[in-house]
């Protein structure tokens, strides 16, 4: 049988993975996936500490407004991102210098 | 069971008057900029600026009308004075963001802006998600309330459609979303920890008695991811990397709402949930548990005002200078919160005010200046003051308010910081207060270098003879009208100071 620990682990290899990726990944879309990963972490934690609630659905509704929420934060990602690469040709993290200490 | 419910919920909106009809705006608005399609001329500002002054209107009625705080929607929401005082702020803020995106604007590339209905309506949809996180009393209500306000924020900071407004925009949105993740993965082991979201201390299982049961080393650590994804908010160090380059990119009335309503709002969330959940308050609990806590968050209020300040020495770009000061203003405001009083939190509600009028005078002038010149480099500032009297002491006074000089409420607000700071080290004889108290002074004294080189230049050095600067009469009433407030609140603290303890009392 799984444990609550099993989920546990699984959340925090998922937030530290997710992490990873976004500090050491230089594509902006890459990037999008990485803070995905945070959020999916997030999300087994809540479900996994909702059993032990005493009214069970507080941790699943919050996991289900962060999906919903994480939907809309893609949507105007992605857009953004598109504009980007309307300036640039690319979505390359270092390739953007236009803004930075002179 | 469910009926009651129902019943509680219909109930709750009556509280819940302002944030209605600012969601009622938001759709009115998206109506009216679909009717207008394709015109030139869209009513859709004007409209804004109604409907937020109605709002307004019904904010002040519910600041009168509230004998005692209340808890909406099964607690999900606390409407109490210093929320409404708070709500009060933003407002104010999201009127001059659009007076300011109104002025003296030609019909040229960049101020486009300003011609789609969604500026606005996403403005509307800021201060929607602002008024919900200074009345949110639960974690899911913070989380979805920044993040509307986020969201929004990413969109409006790409507003200015050229190749740096896109780079700025992706970079907020990239530490925006991995911050709010990470805070997130906080809240989740918090409630892990607690069992429950409220924050509320009159339910049965609170959350401070739960969280005293856990080890210690778990609850810092899932405290400190959830309250660094407010300190992003706040542009505290190490979290204000982004805030130079968004500042740079994004239209200045913008800017000019980033650097003070988000802010204030991030404040507003960090006093409810280190306040209402006695963390900061060792006596309170009886326990020593968590006071590694406050001792972090003043060494991050002591690195944040030396790299704010630190940083700003170096800026060539009025703007970038800007954002360094607002963390430097950021850092003295979590002094302020830190400093464990009744003055303390008091002097922070009185220091935001402040800095919401200031720095609106401050963008106010960078955009007129950016509108007949078309730089924002300090450089290109040589001689103006000398060519146009007005402009020059108006940037004077605002620097002085900036650094906290008196005759200015900059000074008024720095005097309550520190002071409470000081109430603080003598009834707790802590020294890292007593080096907070320090590192402030002399941070001030930094401040002074980089602030009056701006008027220093307008005045003592001559620059290229160009076109005059003619002000237009919009502009100059717009700075009369934030200077005399500057001034005010140092000649009558006492007014300001009497409705900040109002609202602390309930």
């Amino acid at each position: 049988m799984f444990s609550l620990e099993h989920f546990l682990v699984v959340g925090a290899a998922l937030f530290c993975i997710g992490v990873v990726i976004i500090i050491t990944k230089r594509n902006a879309i890459v990037v999008l996936m990485g803070i995905e990963l945070i959020l999916n972490a997030a999300n087994i934690n809540l479900v996994a500490f909702s059993r032990y609630d005493a009214n069970v659905l507080q941790g699943q509704m919050f996991a289900l407004f962060v999906i919903v929420v994480a939907a809309a934060e893609a949507a105007v990602a992605l857009a953004i991102v598109l504009r980007v690469y309307q300036y640039y040709q690319t979505v390359h993290l270092d390739k953007l210098d236009e803004l930075k200490e002179k | 069971m469910l009926s009651d419910k129902l019943n509680q919920l219909l109930q709750s909106l009556s509280g819940f008057l302002p944030e209605v009809s600012l969601a009622a705006l938001f759709v009115v608005l998206i109506i009216v900029d679909l009717i207008f399609y394709n015109k030139e001329q869209k009513p859709t500002v004007y409209i804004a600026l109604a409907g937020l002054v109605f709002v307004g209107v019904l904010t002040y009625q519910q600041w009168n009308q509230l004998p005692s705080p209340i808890s909406l929607f099964l607690g999900m929401i606390v409407v109490d004075k210093t929320a409404i005082l708070f709500k009060g702020i933003f407002l104010v803020a999201a009127v001059l963001t659009l007076l300011l995106s109104l002025h003296n604007h030609k019909e040229s590339d960049e101020r486009s802006y300003l011609k789609s209905g969604e500026y606005v309506s996403l403005l509307v949809a800021i201060t929607l998600g602002l008024h919900l996180m200074a009345m949110a009393a639960n974690l899911l209500m913070i989380y979805l309330s920044v993040e509307l306000v986020s969201i929004s924020s990413y969109i409006l900071a790409t507003f200015k459609h050229n190749k740096k407004g896109s780079e700025g925009g992706l970079k907020y949105l990239l530490f925006g979303a991995m911050s709010s993740g990470i805070m997130l993965y906080g809240m989740s082991l918090l409630y892990g920890f607690t069992g429950t979201l409220s924050l509320s201390l009159q339910e049965g299982t609170t959350f401070i008695t739960e969280l005293l049961a856990v080890h210690s080393l778990p609850v810092l650590l899932a405290v400190f991811l959830t309250v660094g994804g407010l300190l992003f908010k706040i542009a505290a160090a190490p979290f204000h990397i982004w805030a130079p380059d968004v500042y740079e990119s994004a239209p200045t009335p913008v800017v000019a709402f980033f650097s003070v309503a988000p802010k204030a709002a991030g404040f507003a969330v960090l006093l409810r949930f280190l306040l209402s959940t006695w963390l900061l308050y060792p006596d309170q609990i009886g326990s020593e548990h968590f006071s590694p806590i406050r001792a972090i968050l003043i060494a991050i209020a002591i690195l944040t005002l030396i790299v704010g300040n630190f940083s700003a020495l170096w800026q060539k770009n009025a703007k970038r200078m800007l954002a360094y000061s607002s963390i430097a203003h950021a850092g003295f405001m979590l002094a302020g919160l830190l400093a464990v009083n009744e003055l303390g939190w008091q002097s922070v509600l009185f220091y935001l005010v402040v800095y919401l009028f200031m720095n609106f005078a401050a963008f106010l002038l960078i955009d007129a200046i950016y509108q007949q010149r078309q730089t924002e480099e300090i450089e290109d500032y040589k001689g103006l003051g000398i060519q146009n009297q007005f402009l020059g002491v108006a940037f004077l006074i605002v620097m002085i308010a900036l650094t906290g000089l008196p005759p200015t409420a900059g000074f008024t607000a720095k005097l309550f910081i520190f002071s409470a700071l000081w109430q603080d080290y003598q009834s707790t004889g802590d020294n890292l207060v007593l080096l907070l108290f320090v590192v402030g002074l002399f941070n001030v004294v930094v401040a002074l270098f980089y602030y009056l080189r701006i008027p220093y230049y307008m005045f003592f050095r001559s620059g290229k003879e160009l076109n005059t600067i003619n002000l237009g009469m919009y502009t100059v009433l717009l700075l009369v009208f934030l200077i005399v407030a500057v001034f005010l609140f140092f000649f009558k603290a006492d007014w300001l100071m009497n409705i900040i303890t109002a609202a602390s009392i309930n």
